[in-house]
């Protein structure tokens, strides 16, 4: 009757009853204590703390039970007086269950002698009724009100214990569930007091896997006991937060097992304190190579020679990569070695610089001579290292990474890093290391062309001034005994304008030159020094503007030293120019004002001179010359597109 | 010989270009401003003639000569051995800055400039 007026009940207290985790303790004498506490007080041989599950009352403690009861620590539902306390959440009084209606039958009576039963109910914090505290007697006896109250006031005592160990197991079973790792730990210190290591009181699971050990094998044991070449910050740090009770945040590694850890640390109270973590070694990962690619980049833009290539790519490596070992070498790809310049090594890791034979350490070179990467986590399993293994234990390789470069179809270079445990390069990892290896063959390719291309420009730069000179000495020979000397002199300094010309165009590859260096090279032959004022700010204009510009600053020159404003001795030369935008296009304005000198007079013959300033900056007019009394002055324009085709 | 019978005392050039329309060329300038030019095709000649003709005022060296003779080396082996003598380099290098110059020696870049290095010369001359 009770169970089914009461069957939703039920089952809500028996969720609850598990949930509170207080099935679960193995320890069944939890409330022991006070079961004793009512045998002492109510003066009865057997006093329990019972639970009742679905199918059976647990005992969570219990005084006075004979065997094999309190071996087993729970009864079957049907030996239950409790049930009835709970059903009903009203304390049940027996004074002989053997002439009570309801339990006359009860095999408890004869399986474990009970007679006088005084039960009162136990709730939870959340006021579910999941069990009752009873005293039991095995002969018939009459309970006082003064009885009631004891139990009850004990019954209390035993909630509130009960309160106390589900809000523990509660947190328990949140740390449990946890993704980031949890650790209780406690100081250790020496004699005099200085923290020296600390010691784990509990973890959760989550740590074993965060950590990779053994379940289970960590509590009681010191982190330099567990982790014996930790960095002493992992110490040095956590005794801070306790001695400050300032919380601390950290992202840092433990170097020994190449792992990252983002966390915080808080003190507990005396020596305790906790840390909840997650590991962050792909983040911090990724984030070291990204930070080493971008640094790699920035130091390729300014690198002129392939071994800088080289050193920076291998410094990129080990900036970017877990290893302990990072270098390269030059490969003879005929007999086979590879010649180690410079390695980067960890503290215990001994240099390997110098010759070394390939075949030595198995086939592998055979994937790098086609431009593979070779990427080994095991050189002592894989295939093409196997035969080898002690040429590489005596080397403290374990792990092998290596990076060809390949010029001219043949190996010439290798990049390496190697762990001395085993390390699993990840695809990350081997993307990284193929990303560096692509940006130094592409450096590599990138000076190899500006190395042809300067050679080719110097080659082309030193025939090109021979033949000027060989020009100006046949034209010197020629016309040795024409009676103008100043029409002959005339020639020469023409082409050596030319020549000028062409001195600025080498130093851009002869694509391009800057307007101002073009002036200043065909100015400074005229020897005035600041006499040529040049204000123009600098732009770059094409090859056949600089030719045509330069005969043109020559004739110009050349006139205001004659007859125009350096003919004078204070007179001076402004040269400016400035981008005007007209039309829907940007032009160039060109000015040549002549001050100081003799007023300008317009030239009577139309000599080579005359003519080729008349054609302006590109050779198609554009030109307006005043004569006036202050000095000559040409403004010349052109289309500044035109200018600057090559 | 010469010194005996030549009224005006000339100072002598050594010209050292293996490019004849050059050598040519500069010849013709030495001796028109007044200087008495020897020639040479080659740096071993040059040595030669220095060693026989200790009057040899000015040496003209072409560091473009071949034969992978450092110009400039012989340049700074001649200041050596006879440090009165004046030098003069030429070469179709791009600009002087990147030649390094022995002691007391000067540079035209190709083609050269009749007058200043005539100028040159002249000063190079008066200066004993």
């Amino acid at each position: 009757m009770y169970q089914s007026t009461h069957s939703d009940n039920r089952s809500t207290r028996i969720l609850a009853l598990q949930r509170s985790g207080l099935l679960n303790r193995t320890g069944h004498e939890q409330f022991g204590h006070l079961t004793d506490h009512v045998r002492d007080i109510l003066d009865v041989p057997v006093a329990i703390v019972s639970l009742v599950d679905e199918e059976r009352q647990v005992f969570a403690g219990h005084s006075g039970l004979p065997s094999p009861w309190d071996e087993r620590g729970e009864t079957p539902i049907t030996h239950s007086f409790c049930q009835y306390v709970v059903d009903r959440n009203e304390p049940l009084e027996i004074s002989d269950a053997r002439l009570d209606p309801l339990l006359k039958d009860n095999p408890a009576i004869g399986d474990i002698g009970v007679v006088a039963y005084l039960g009162v109910p136990l709730e939870l914090p959340d006021g579910e009724v999941v069990g009752a505290l009873a005293a039991i007697h095995s002969e018939a006896r009459d309970w006082t009100d003064v009885d009631k109250r004891r139990l009850q006031s004990i019954a209390r005592m035993v909630e509130k214990e009960m309160a106390v160990r589900i809000s523990e197991s509660r947190w328990h079973s949140l740390f449990e569930s946890l993704q980031e790792g949890f650790i209780l730990a406690r100081l250790v210190r020496d004699e005099s007091g200085n923290v020296i290591d600390w010691r784990y009181e509990e973890v959760n699971t989550v740590w074993y896997d965060l950590v990779g050990m053994a379940h289970g094998s960590v509590i009681g044991r010191t982190i330099r006991e567990i982790i014996p070449n930790i960095e002493d910050a992992w110490v040095e740090e956590f005794a801070e937060v306790v001695r400050t009770g300032t919380p601390l945040r950290f992202t840092r590694q433990v170097g020994p097992m190449g792992r990252w850890y983002d966390g915080l640390a808080q003190s507990v109270g005396g020596d305790r304190f906790t840390v909840i973590f997650i590991e962050v070694t792909d983040r911090i990962g990724e984030q070291r190579r990204q930070d080493a690619l971008i640094r790699f980049g920035d130091e390729l833009r300014d690198i002129k020679s392939v071994a800088d290539v080289t050193l920076a790519a291998a410094r990129c490596v080990s900036e970017g990569m877990p290893a302990d070992r990072v270098g390269f070498g030059t490969v003879d790809w005929r007999s086979e070695t590879v010649n180690i310049a410079i390695d980067w090594c960890a503290s215990g890791v001994a240099s390997i610089a110098g010759k070394h034979d390939f075949r030595s350490f198995g086939s592998y070179i055979e994937d790098l001579k086609r431009g593979d990467t070779v990427a080994i986590d095991d050189v002592t399993m894989d295939e093409r290292t196997a035969a080898s293994a002690d040429a590489f234990a005596s080397l403290q390789i374990g792990s092998l990474l290596n990076l060809p470069v390949i010029e001219n179809e043949q190996l010439v270079l290798v990049v390496f890093a190697h762990s001395r445990n085993l390390h699993a390069w990840s695809d990350e990892e081997l993307r990284f290391v193929r990303q560096v290896g692509d940006r130094t063959q592409a450096a590599i390719g990138r000076i190899r062309a500006e190395e042809t291309q300067k050679i080719l420009n110097g080659e082309l730069s030193h025939r090109l001034k021979n033949s000027f000179a060989m020009v100006q000495a046949i034209a010197t020979q020629t016309l040795k005994g024409v009676e103008d000397r100043e029409a002959v002199n005339a020639l020469s300094k023409r082409l050596r304008a030319l020549s000028q010309a062409h001195d600025v165009l080498l130093q851009e590859s002869w694509s391009s030159a800057r307007l101002r260096d073009v002036v200043a090279a065909v100015l400074s032959v005229f020897e005035v020094g600041d006499r040529f004022v040049i204000k123009g700010r600098s732009i770059e204009i094409g090859s056949r503007a600089t030719l045509s510009l330069s005969l043109l600053l020559h004739e110009l020159g050349t006139n205001a030293v004659k007859y125009g404003a350096l003919s004078a001795p204070d007179g001076h030369v402004e040269i400016d120019w400035s981008v005007k935008r007209e039309n829907d296009e940007e032009r160039l304005y060109f000015s040549w004002k002549e001050r100081g000198g003799p007023p300008a007079k317009e030239p009577e013959g139309r000599g080579f001179g005359s003519r080729i300033i008349r054609t302006g900056l590109i050779g198609s007019g554009g030109v307006v010359l005043n004569y006036g009394e202050q000095g000559f002055e040409a403004l010349m324009s052109a289309s500044l597109s035109q200018m600057q085709q090559t | 010989m010469l010194s005996a019978t030549d009224d005006i005392e000339r100072d002598i050039v050594l010209v050292i270009e293996d490019e004849p329309v050059l050598r040519l060329e500069v010849v013709d300038l030495c001796e028109e401003i007044g200087f008495e030019v020897i020639e040479a095709m080659n740096v071993d000649d040059a040595i030669a003639i220095l060693e026989s003709r200790p009057d040899v005022r000015i040496v003209y060296i072409d560091l473009d000569m071949p034969n992978g003779v450092d110009g400039v080396k012989i340049a700074a082996a001649i200041r050596d051995r006879w440090p009165p003598i004046e030098i003069i380099l030429t070469a179709s290098t791009l600009d002087a800055a990147r030649v390094r110059l022995p002691v007391r020696a000067e540079f035209f870049a190709k083609p050269i400039d009749h007058s200043v290095v005539a100028k040159t010369m002249r000063s190079m001359s008066s200066s004993i």
